[in-house]
């Protein structure tokens, strides 16, 4: 019995010796038929996180190196609710942290753990400083007292701050963080301000171990403007001085080196306050905010966000004139030292073009240079038809009008000409500043060459792109783009502008001791039955060595409309901003001269001619 | 012991030192692969990698105390004892009912002491000894296959029952009368109506597999808990973010690991993704580090003990050390093949461990302690010159 008992010892064994056998034959199975597929799924289980290191956006400084517009690292605070109610002792002694060094409602926070219990990013609280978070790390820290200050951690990110607020507004622009650079130099130089995101990534090695493998971020560029914070204080502390008084639709200064296209000021009221861009209070009522609509709260943001100096084209009026007459000195059709007839009225093509002193019965004889500082119509009607339309329209080429500037800033207008086309009546009223369209940074650069000796240098706000450790990525150096007019024609002029601001129209823009040059202008806006205006001044000193040039527009000053007004605001603002602006700049006083009270000196007054664009 | 010292003045002792080398093996082997497949979770949620490795390496230490003491208890006395050990067990299974601590919804360990007990352990070698006590009782008896049913029903019907009652551990219930079956296979002399049975079982497992598929075809499913459990053993991957996760998970480990695996502690899954990787799911983490070698070998091994277990059964000088070695030799087969077969979802999923490999304490220390019974029959054996 015990033999047969031992063979059936000896089937059991063969019986699960083959059971073995096709268990090892359902392994082999398993691995070739899915092993690839499952070998590729448990790769992909390999869990890594991965946070995102920001990068610090680069600075816009002026050009002594003042910080205008910066990135701070701040902390948003993060809580984890998953890993905070994982363990029950964590919630209290957590929540009353929170509570203790933020000022958060526990309730809040209690509603967000109830309802958001799964979620492991909930973010509480924005933009904290490094000062604002050190309570609440060093309670966290220490683990002796507070061992469960759990699920609570910070992001760090970057906030854009603009230490002037509203300085140069328009120019600086701001950046923000969905878009990044939203208008200015914040959106023209965008891709060099940012820089790339680094990665913190956090995976199990083949050891087991925790590795964290780090990428830094790349931190953008820093921008060096040829802006000079003091002289733009100066400029917006006179135009909102102006404008407290006399609120005008816009007012714009741009200051320029006339030797590189470098715009040291450019100011263009209203201000906004760049930490705060989407605030309209100060344009609006509360109650008019409300009644507003999504899409009229976009265009007044705009309209806000406008850049005078680089954005509007307008009818520049009398300024235009030096334009005129090097046009004509250039080509020869007029001489220093000739005379011009003014009767007050000219007819041109069958229309009768009214002079400025037309009221007065004309001008009567002038001199080339008394046309300018007087600010004939009629005298420089008489050039521009001999120039004729095609060569005149050559000449606005020339100096660059009708095509934009390149300066680097975003939507720059190009303005409009007449090109050869122009007709007799066009290049009569283009002559003095009407039927053209221009923009101020057009007139800056193009005046800048007429009295510089002729060169035209491109306008740039940029003159040079730092990498954060100061290494040089760009300089840039003046671009001349080409030649205006001769040394000769440049010297006239200059001397020609100078007398009109000592002895001419623009008598009132004058600053004792000092020598200016420069030109008004009363141009009719747009429609011309509106009335409606735009008073300037084009200017440069010293006369004989100009080290800059200001340029100065009023749009529709207070009260001027109808054929009531002229041009004494703009110089008087002028001469307020000059005052200032000489000393800074180092101008040293060039003039013997006691203090001359310019009040009652002649001014350009308005002068309303048909619309013959 | 006066009749050891007969039996030297007879023959020369035998010892089957390569049971106790592959025992030792499998054991060493054990603990290193629940060092590496328990490292990660322990670390996370014990604080200490080792927390596993130490734990074992107790149970292990008590094992082979045990298995030093039953090796030196002469196996006759378990034949007086079996029906004592029999009632042991029982009332341990029924102690579960007040001081059973519940996991995963069943009831399987009594706390003692601060060690943790399985009655379902016990009570897998307490129905080896009854069973062979009782086939050696039957004597001729045992001719007749009715006396086979009246012994596999009173010992083994009544301890699975209860088991699977009790603590609802159905596949310790299983095991149970998976070894009275094949230990009266081995006692009873005839193969037909075991070969009935098998065949019938065979066949009902066919006509079930098609009914069932061709009602998954055909998308006639109720949301029973049981036939949940089907579904997922069928299409595993389809449940695989909820019930069949560690199935699913545990066919991925075994086919990433391709002929010579990941290396020894370099698994993937056991990072979270098979849960407590170090239990019954350890097979698919040898598959993963050690691939379709390390796991054939560790087939190999098993099949080796298997075959010293039976070599000593079928030189057992009495009926009675045959039965026991039979009964050691079942427990052993059935739960590694049921534990395989589990871990490559050839069944569908029911908790067995891997004898010597899994962590368990209690499991370790029966093991081994049948081991030493084992090993107390082969030096009874005599050899002849």
């Amino acid at each position: 019995m015990l033999r047969r008992v031992h063979r059936k010892v000896s089937v059991a064994f063969s019986v699960i010796a083959c059971f073995l056998a096709v268990l090892a034959v359902r392994i082999i199975v398993i691995n070739y038929s899915q092993g690839d597929a499952y070998a590729k799924i448990v790769l992909d289980h390999q869990s890594y996180t991965s946070t995102t290191v920001p990068y610090q956006r680069g600075q816009i400084l002026d050009t002594k190196g003042t910080i205008l517009a910066y990135s701070e690292k701040v902390y948003n605070l993060i809580l984890d609710p998953k890993m905070l109610l994982s363990d029950s002792a964590y919630k209290e002694p957590t929540l009353s942290a929170l509570v203790e060094q933020f000022g958060l409602n526990r309730e809040e926070i209690e509603e967000i753990l109830a309802k958001r219990s799964s979620s492991q990013y909930e973010r509480l609280k924005n933009g904290l400083t490094a000062d604002q978070i050190a309570g609440f790390q060093e309670l966290a820290a220490d683990t002796q007292n507070n061992p469960n200050i759990k699920g609570v951690w910070f992001e760090e990110s970057y906030v854009r701050r603009y230490p002037f607020s509203t300085l140069a507004s328009d120019v600086i622009g701001f950046a923000s963080t969905v878009n990044g650079g939203e208008i200015g130099l914040e959106r023209y130089y965008n891709d060099e301000l940012s820089g790339t995101d680094g990665v913190d990534y956090r995976y199990v090695d083949e050891n087991l171990d925790v590795q964290d493998s780090k990428k830094l971020p790349v931190d953008g560029n820093n921008l060096v403007t040829t802006l000079d914070q003091n002289i733009q204080s100066i400029l917006e502390k006179h135009i909102a001085a102006y404008n407290e008084e006399k609120p005008s639709c816009a007012t714009a200064v741009l200051v320029m080196d006339p030797d590189t296209g470098g715009v040291l000021g450019m100011a263009s009221y209203p201000f906004f306050d760049l930490n705060d861009p989407r605030d309209l209070s100060q344009m609006y009522s509360e109650e008019e905010l409300g009644q507003m609509s999504d899409s009229e709260v976009t265009d007044a943001l705009y309209s806000l966000w406008n850049n005078y100096c680089i954005n509007n084209m307008y009818e520049p009026g009398s300024t235009f004139k030096p334009f005129t007459i090097a046009a004509g000195l250039e080509e020869g059709v007029t001489h220093d030292g000739e005379t011009f007839e003014c009767s007050g009225v000219m007819e041109v093509g069958g229309w009768p073009i009214r002079c400025h002193s037309y009221s007065q019965g004309g001008h009567g004889t002038l001199t080339l240079e008394g046309a300018m500082m007087q600010s004939c119509n009629p005298a420089m009607m008489q050039i521009a038809m001999r120039l004729g339309g095609a060569t005149f329209a050559d000449y606005q080429a020339l100096y660059g009008f009708g095509s934009s500037t390149g300066i680097d800033l975003p939507d720059e207008a190009s303005g409009i000409t007449k090109d050869t086309d122009m007709s007799e009546v066009d290049a009569a009223t283009n002559s003095f500043g009407q039927n053209i369209n221009v923009t101020m940074i057009q007139m800056a650069a193009a005046f800048s060459s007429l009295i510089n000796g002729g060169n035209y240098y491109q306008p740039h706000i940029v003159k040079r792109i730092e990498k954060p450790s100061g290494e040089v990525v760009k300089n840039t150096v003046p671009v001349l783009v080409r030649q205006t007019v001769t040394a000769s024609t440049s010297q006239l002029l200059r001397q020609y502008l100078k007398a009109t601001v000592d002895e001419g129209l623009a008598k009132r823009a004058s600053v004792t001791g000092y020598s200016i040059a420069g030109k008004t202008g009363t141009a009719q806006k747009g429609n011309r039955d509106e009335q409606k205006w735009i008073i300037s001044f084009l200017g440069f000193a010293p006369a004989e060595d100009p080290q800059f040039v200001i340029y100065v527009i009023i749009d529709e000053p207070y009260g001027t409309t109808g054929t009531e007004g002229s041009s004494a605001d703009v110089l008087q603002l002028s001469h307020d901003i000059m005052e200032e602006l000489l000393p800074y700049m180092n101008v040293f006083k060039d003039v013997q001269a006691e203090p001359e009270d310019t009040s009652g000196s002649p001014v350009e007054n308005m002068v309303s001619n048909p619309d013959v664009g | 012991m006066r009749k050891d010292k007969e039996k030297k003045t007879t023959g020369r002792r035998y010892f089957d030192y390569s049971l106790l080398f592959v025992t030792i093996f499998i054991v060493g082997f054990g603990l290193i692969m629940i060092y590496s497949a328990s490292s990660y979770t322990a670390q996370m949620y014990q604080g200490r990698a080792e927390y596993y490795f130490f734990k074992q390496l107790e149970f292990t230490v008590l094992g082979f105390i045990a298995m030093y003491v039953t090796y030196r208890i002469d196996y006759h006395t378990w034949r007086r004892l079996a029906p004592f050990i029999f009632l042991v067990a029982i009332l341990l299974v029924l102690a579960l009912i007040p001081f059973g601590s519940t996991k995963y919804g069943a009831k399987r360990w009594i706390r003692f002491a601060g060690i943790g007990i399985q009655p379902a352990d016990v009570a897998k070698t307490a129905i080896i000894f009854m069973v062979a006590s009782a086939v050696c009782s039957a004597g001729r008896k045992i001719r007749r296959f009715s006396q086979v049913i009246l012994i596999c029903v009173v010992t083994a019907g009544v301890m699975a029952g209860l088991v699977g009652i009790v603590s609802n551990n159905m596949s310790s219930a299983l095991i149970i009368l998976a070894i009275a079956a094949i230990m009266t296979f081995v006692a009873y002399p005839g193969y037909k109506i075991y070969a009935a049975f098998v065949g019938t079982g065979v066949g009902a497992f066919a006509v079930f597999y098609s009914w069932i598929t061709n009602k998954l075809k055909s998308g006639q499913m109720t949301n029973d808990f049981r036939m949940n459990r089907i579904l997922i053993w069928l299409d595993p991957e389809r449940f695989a973010t909820g019930k069949g996760f560690q199935t699913v998970q545990g066919l991925y480990a075994i086919g990433s690991g391709g002929l010579f695996g990941k290396g020894l502690g370099k698994s993937l899954q056991k990072l979270g993704f098979i849960p407590e990787s170090q239990n019954d799911m350890i097979f698919s983490i040898i598959c993963e580090e050690l691939g379709l070698f390390g796991a054939t070998c560790i087939i190999l091994v098993f099949a080796i003990m298997l075959w010293r277990i039976a070599h000593i059964a079928q030189n057992s000088p009495d009926l009675f050390g045959t039965m026991l070695a039979t009964g050691v030799f079942a427990h052993i087969a059935v739960q590694v093949i049921l534990n395989i077969a589990v871990v490559t979802n050839f069944i569908p999923n029911t908790g067995v461990s891997l004898p010597f490999i899994s962590y368990g304490g209690s499991s370790s220390v029966v093991l081994l302690a049948e081991m030493g019974i084992v090993l107390n029959i082969s030096g009874k054996i005599r050899l002849e010159r």
